[in-house]
C-alpha cells in the first residue's frame, strides 16, 4: 500500500508529459491490416491506433467517441482510399478538429495513392449496387502491393520527422523484402489450384498476384440481394467450371453463401482481411493465412 | 432450385402472416411485429456475448417481453402504437450497445433481422411451417381483452413472426403482414381472410417469377408485385360496387 501512494504520483507524472518523454509520432490507422503495415515500419518511433477492430466491415465501421480522439492527436492518418472509409471516416476527422490529417495535407496518407489501381470504371451508375468507380479499394489484400504501401509510408514519415527517416526506410525495405520472399515461396505452389467464386470482388488483388481465377460472384452488385436466376446460374456454373472454393468476408458469411454452398458443395473458405497480430508479423500472418486457406489447407 | 425453395417459403409464410396481419390491423398495433424483431435480434446478441445459445436466449428475452406488452390492456389511454414505437428505439438501441462489445456478431445479429429469402432450406421450411400453424392455432382462440387473452395474442406473433423474419428478411415479413389486410380491408373492418392470404399468394407468385426472369432481387419483387395486387383488387372491388 505504501509502495502504492509513491506510484500514484509518479505515474502521474508521466501521465502529463509523454509528449516530453518519447518523441513519438502519433499514427492512426483506419484498418487493423493498414496498422499493421504502419506499425512495421514506424516500428518504435510512431504510436500505432487502429479505428476498425479485426472483422469488422471496413465499409461500415459505427462511429464511437473514442474514434474522434484518437484522430484528434494524430499526426498522421492511413487510409485504404478510393472511397473505402468514405462511408465513415469523413465525419470522424470533421469532428476530431484535426487539420494535419485532412485529405490533401501532409499527415493523410491513402496506400491507394502509392499501388496500381485495379478495377478503374470508365461509367458508372447507382444501378450497379455500392461499386467504387476509381478502382477497387482492397489492395492490402496483395502482399506486394503492401510491401509498395510500406515504402511509401516510409517515405511520408521520414518527411514528417527526419530525425528518423535512416529507421523508417530501413524497415520498410525490410518488410517488403519478407513479402517478397513469401510471393517467390508461394507462386509456383498456386498454380494447380482450381477456379473460385467469392463473394463479392473484394480478392481481385490477392487473387490475381497468385494467378487464381475467379469465375464468378454470389452479389454481383455489392449491397443489392441477388436474383434467383444469378444464384440458380452461379450454381450451375460451380459444377461446370470445377470450383472448388467459395470465398468469403467474415462479414458477409450468412445464410445465403451457406446455401450456395450447401447446393454446389463448393467448400465454404473464411478469407479474412485482417487477423489479429502485431505490426508485420501480423500482416504476414493475414497473407499467409489466405495463402493456406487457397492451396486447400485449412 | 433457390427459385423453387425461395418460392415455398414465400408460399408458406402467405398462408399465416396475412390472416395474423388482420388481427395486428384490428388491434391497431402494427409495429410490434418490427419491435418484436428486434427484441429477438438483441436476446441472440445478449446470448452470444455470455457465450450462451443464442436461439434460447432470443426466445427468452421475447417470452418475457410478450408478458410485459401485454400487461398493456386494450382500452389504455396510452396510443399504442407510440408504445411499440418506443418498445422498438428501445430495443435497437440496446442492441447496438451489445454489438459494439463484441464486432463479431455483427453478422449474426444482422442475419436474424434482415434474413433473405435466397437462403432457406429445407428445416427452415419445417420450422415455419410448425411455427406458422401453432400461430393460427392460438390467435384463432378467444383472445379476449384479458391479460392471458393478449399473451396468447402476443405469443401467437411472436412464434410467427420471428422465426419468418430470419427466415426471409423484415421487409417481406412487414409487408405480407399488412398489405394483404390493407387490400381487403372494407368499411372499418378486416375483409375474408381468405382473400388476403389470396392477394399474397398471387403476389409471391408473381413476384418470384419477375424477379427470376428480368433478374431482380426477389424480396423486393414480391413487395412490389403485392402493393400492385392490393391495389389492383380495391380497385376491381370498388368499379363491381
Amino acid at each position: 500500500m505504501r509502495q502504492l501512494k509513491h506510484l500514484i504520483p509518479t505515474l502521474l507524472l508521466l501521465g502529463l508529459m509523454p509528449a516530453v518523454a518519447h518523441a513519438q509520432l502519433h499514427i492512426v490507422a483506419t484498418l487493423p491490416a493498414l496498422g499493421q503495415i504502419a506499425a512495421a515500419v514506424a516500428g518504435e518511433d510512431g504510436e500505432v491506433r487502429v479505428l476498425a477492430r479485426v472483422g469488422q466491415d471496413p465499409h461500415f465501421v459505427p462511429p464511437k467517441p473514442t474514434l474522434a480522439r484518437h484522430l484528434a492527436d494524430a499526426d498522421l492518418l492511413v487510409t485504404a482510399g478510393l472511397g473505402l472509409e468514405a462511408g465513415w471516416l469523413p465525419p470522424l476527422i470533421e469532428l476530431s478538429r484535426n487539420s494535419r490529417i485532412r485529405e490533401g495535407q501532409p499527415g493523410y496518407f491513402a496506400g491507394a495513392d502509392a499501388v496500381e489501381i485495379l478495377g478503374i470504371m470508365e461509367k458508372v451508375d447507382r444501378s450497379m449496387g455500392d461499386v467504387h468507380p476509381e478502382g477497387n479499394p482492397h489492395w492490402w489484400m496483395d502482399p506486394l502491393r503492401g510491401a509498395a504501401a510500406a515504402l511509401a509510408l516510409a517515405r511520408r514519415l521520414a518527411a514528417l520527422d527526419p530525425a528518423h527517416a535512416q529507421l523508417y526506410h530501413q524497415r520498410a525495405e525490410a518488410f517488403s523484402r519478407r513479402l517478397q520472399a513469401l510471393v517467390v515461396q508461394w507462386k509456383p505452389r498456386l498454380e494447380a489450384v482450381s477456379p473460385v467464386v467469392s463473394y463479392h470482388d473484394s480478392y481481385r488483388y490477392f487473387s490475381e498476384r497468385f494467378a487464381i481465377k475467379v469465375v464468378g460472384f454470389i452479389e454481383p452488385k455489392p449491397g443489392v440481394e441477388p436474383s434467383t436466376r444469378h444464384l440458380d446460374r452461379l450454381i450451375t456454373l460451380i459444377g461446370d467450371q470445377r470450383v472448388s472454393q467459395l470465398w468469403v468476408e467474415p462479414y458477409h458469411l450468412g445464410r445465403v453463401v451457406k446455401r450456395v454452398a450447401t447446393l454446389s458443395g463448393a467448400l465454404l473458405v473464411t478469407m479474412p482481411d485482417a487477423v489479429e497480430g502485431e505490426g508485420a508479423e501480423g500482416y504476414l500472418a493475414m497473407i499467409e493465412r489466405l495463402l493456406e486457406s487457397a492451396a486447400g489447407r485449412q | 432450385m433457390i427459385l423453387w425453395f425461395s418460392l415455398a417459403a414465400c408460399l408458406l409464410v402467405s398462408l399465416f402472416l396475412p390472416v395474423l396481419g388482420q388481427q395486428i390491423l384490428k388491434r391497431r398495433v402494427i409495429f410490434i411485429d418490427l419491435a418484436l424483431a428486434q427484441v429477438a435480434a438483441v436476446g441472440y446478441a445478449v446470448g452470444m456475448a455470455l457465450d450462451g445459445n443464442g436461439m434460447l436466449y432470443a426466445a427468452v428475452i421475447t417470452a418475457v417481453v410478450v408478458v410485459l406488452i401485454a400487461l398493456l390492456p386494450e382500452q389504455s389511454d396510452l396510443p399504442k402504437e407510440a408504445v411499440m414505437g418506443a418498445l422498438y428505439a428501445l430495443a435497437a438501441s440496446l442492441g447496438m450497445m451489445a454489438l459494439a462489445m463484441l464486432p463479431h456478431a455483427e453478422g449474426q445479429m444482422m442475419e436474424l433481422l434482415f434474413g433473405s429469402v435466397l437462403g432457406v432450406n429445407e428445416s427452415e421450411l419445417i420450422i415455419m411451417a410448425v411455427a406458422g400453424a401453432l400461430a393460427l392455432f392460438m390467435s384463432k382462440q378467444r383472445c379476449g381483452d384479458h391479460f392471458l387473452g393478449r399473451i396468447v395474442f402476443y405469443g401467437a406473433l411472436a412464434i410467427a413472426v420471428v422465426p419468418a423474419i430470419y427466415a426471409v428478411g423484415v421487409i417481406l415479413v412487414f409487408a405480407m403482414l399488412v398489405m394483404p389486410g390493407l387490400a381487403v380491408w372494407r368499411g372499418g373492418n378486416n375483409g375474408p381472410a381468405l382473400h388476403a392470404v389470396a392477394v399474397a399468394a398471387v403476389a409471391s407468385v408473381c413476384g418470384l417469377f419477375f424477379s427470376s426472369y428480368f433478374d431482380y432481387p426477389p424480396s423486393s419483387a414480391v413487395v412490389v408485385c403485392m402493393a400492385t395486387t392490393a391495389l389492383l383488387w380495391r380497385a376491381i372491388r370498388n368499379f363491381r360496387r
